[in-house]
């Protein structure tokens, strides 16, 4: 699915959770009313202005960045999947086999973090809690509010500090004199603007691959 | 257990993306019988009425922008020299510059949606597989024309009380690309707007240097007046009530300069302040219909209109005028800036007098105090609308036209935009004035 400027997000991109990808769903088939030019897989930059305009204030205000339609895999954990958490690429049982007979890796399908393929693969921001199963939006580049694990691990937190995910899709902020090692770097998310908050949300550039499809 | 079972039944239907389906799928009143329609009715439970514009249209200020760098318009600042004499005596005749211009720029407001010729037809009679024929209810496009004009005027209104300057001393926030509203027109370079900004220039002069007071309107405080000790301990002002004495003294300042200010606005809330300010003093209250879509009273030939999207500090506790727009997020008015006309508090510098020492209360007569956080209230304007342009241009695509723009590779997504180049401003300000700091 190509950039896509020109489409409808219904409600705010952080309000979405929808039953079809389009957020039209037939009230007496339940299947989806393919219409309106909302596809899964669209995704868009925003700036500053326009995220904000499209923002839920209930579920945090949205800046600059890219977002995406996605379906949130049916085997998510419902409760990891809310505003600020991490998700990542689900297994490729999830998918069918295409016509040359492998099985295309999902961009457009997310899981929770617990749920994940194996390892941190294709981290996204949920923005906010998307039913397993069900459609909405979530961040891929930019800056986006993050939600802090219990107990962070740095002893003072900063704002520049590198942020990692971890367990339920919750951020951390690790001890920055750490060593780097390849399993630390693959949690890397992005560095913090905003002070880092244990068990809430705190925003931070995002520093994840750019993928197609 | 039972329980359970029943649990993963529901979600395994919710995972499969089914509803609760019934069996058969119609029943026979719905197999049988249509829902009461009354066809293209849309009720609007979101925006309002714009009587700042429709009033300034109907007093003739409408002039088309025809084109050019920018709007110019001069004035007069100075006088020649003059005297009584002798006669017989000899004079040396001397000359000073008597007169220059304002020069205001263009300004582009734009609303969009999405178009989708698969859903709807876009007028062309060649889509809307959808919204269309005899089991259309409305027509979805003309739905989105009608609300994207409700938009810009929606803008340009709130605009309207406004500014259009970018940001600098004084100034706060940055409004460029915004018309050159009533919050810049109506100030003197020395007391706050009702929106906390102090406008040293206006349309490009400096107010208070070579052309003097020419294009100044000093704002008038009617809260509370305490002043602070300096501006790092200010006084905290609440609003105050209006009166006739008020309503009278505003009139002046715009009559003292030669105005005849035919044109009163204010929130609907600033308005019954002054409905109940009038019925004090047993003036004619009697709202009758001045216009056929709004309400007006009188006062010293005026006709006082009440404007839903005026500044105000109460209405947004009934109007959807808040910073976010819900949960769909766009079921809130705003202006160009996405900003709304909701006043808040505003703070007062340290005046000084002609010698540069400290005062507690402005110089210029507006009764602001020095040092002093003020709540702003509800605001009141007259205004002579000989004074003021509306300029829309004259290009058809620009003055509510539409532009339809095909995404390239997309099978049937378009974006629909309707563009209004065009700018608000006042010529002659001192004919005009402002008053704030009451409460409803």
């Amino acid at each position: 699915m190509p950039f896509q400027p020109i489409l409808p997000t219904w409600l705010a991109i952080n309000a979405c959770n929808d039953t079809s990808a389009s957020g039209m769903t037939d009230l007496r088939t339940g299947a989806p009313v393919n219409a309106g030019g909302l596809n899964q897989g669209d995704y868009f930059d925003l700036t500053n202005e326009e995220a904000n305009n499209a923002s839920y204030k209930t579920n945090g205000i949205l800046y600059s960045g890219r977002y995406r339609r996605v379906q949130v895999d049916s085997g998510a954990t419902a409760s990891n999947v809310k505003t600020g958490t991490i998700g990542l690429m689900p297994s490729l049982a999830v998918v069918g086999v295409n016509p040359l007979g492998t099985k295309n890796p999902p961009m457009n399908i997310v899981t929770s973090w617990d749920q994940s393929i194996g390892g941190v693969v294709r981290p996204v921001v949920f923005l906010n809690s998307i039913t397993p199963g069900n459609f909405g939006f979530v961040q891929e580049l930019g800056v986006a509010n993050v939600l802090g694990k219990a107990s962070l691990t740095a002893a003072a937190p900063a704002i520049g500090d590198l942020i990692i995910g971890g367990t339920s899709g919750l951020v951390d902020d690790p001890t920055q004199s750490t060593a780097l090692t390849y399993a630390l770097e693959a949690n890397i998310i992005g560095k913090a603007i905003d002070l880092p908050k244990a068990n809430g949300l705190f925003r931070t550039l995002l520093n994840l691959p750019t993928v197609q499809g | 257990m039972l329980t359970k079972m029943i649990m993963l039944f529901v979600k395994r239907l919710w995972l499969m993306n089914f509803c609760f389906l019934t069996d058969p799928l119609y029943n026979e009143i719905d197999a049988t019988n249509l829902e009461s329609v009354r066809k293209n009715v849309v009720f609007d439970n979101l925006f309002v009425g714009t009587p700042f514009q429709q009033k300034l249209k109907k007093a003739g200020v409408l002039d088309p922008f025809l084109g050019g760098s920018g709007m110019f318009e001069g004035f007069i600042y100075g006088r020649p020299q003059g005297q009584a004499v002798s006669p017989g005596s000899t004079v040396t005749v001397t000359r000073q510059q008597q007169n220059t211009g304002m020069k205001f720029q263009p300004k582009a407001y734009v609303s969009w949606v999405p178009i989708d010729d698969w859903e709807l037809d876009d007028g062309s009679g060649t889509g809307g597989v959808i919204n269309s024929g005899p089991s259309l209810i409305a027509d979805q496009y003309q739905i989105m024309i009608e609300t994207m004009t409700l938009m810009i005027n929606t803008m340009l209104e709130m605009d309207s009380f406004r500014h259009g300057q970018a940001s600098g001393t004084n100034i706060s926030d940055n409004r460029i690309l915004n018309s050159n509203g009533l919050d810049e027109a109506l100030n003197n370079g020395v007391d706050p707007s009702p929106f906390g900004n102090i406008y040293a220039t206006y349309g490009g002069n400096t107010r208070g240097g070579v052309i003097g007071p020419a294009l100044n309107s000093t704002p008038l405080w009617l809260g509370q007046t305490a002043a602070g000790a300096s501006t790092t301990s200010l006084a905290t002002n609440g609003t105050g009530q209006i009166d006739v004495n008020a309503l009278t003294r505003l009139w002046a300042q715009c009559v003292v300069t030669g105005g005849h200010p035919d044109l009163g606005i204010t929130n609907v809330f600033g308005f019954t302040a002054i409905v109940n300010a009038l019925d004090a003093q047993r003036r004619n209250t009697d709202m009758k219909k001045f216009d056929i879509a709004y309400e007006a009273v009188t006062f010293n030939g005026m006709e006082i209109y009440a404007d839903p999207l005026a500044p105000s500090a109460l209405s947004q506790d009934f109007l959807s005028l808040g910073q976010g727009g819900g949960k769909a997020g766009n079921n809130n008015l705003v202006d160009g800036a996405g900003s709304n006309s909701v006043t808040g508090t505003i703070t007062t510098p340290q005046y000084t007098n002609a010698a540069g020492a400290n005062v507690a209360t402005s110089p210029t007569g507006s009764n602001f105090p020095s040092n002093a956080t003020c709540t702003v209230g509800e605001v009141l304007y007259f205004l002579e609308t000989g004074s003021f342009k509306i300029r829309p241009t004259n290009k058809k695509g620009w003055n509510f036209g539409l532009r339809k723009s095909p995404m390239p590779n997309n099978v049937s997504m378009d974006a629909l935009f309707e563009r209004l180049g065009t700018n608000l401003y006042n010529v002659m300000p001192r004919h005009c004035a402002v008053a704030l700091g009451f409460s409803a």
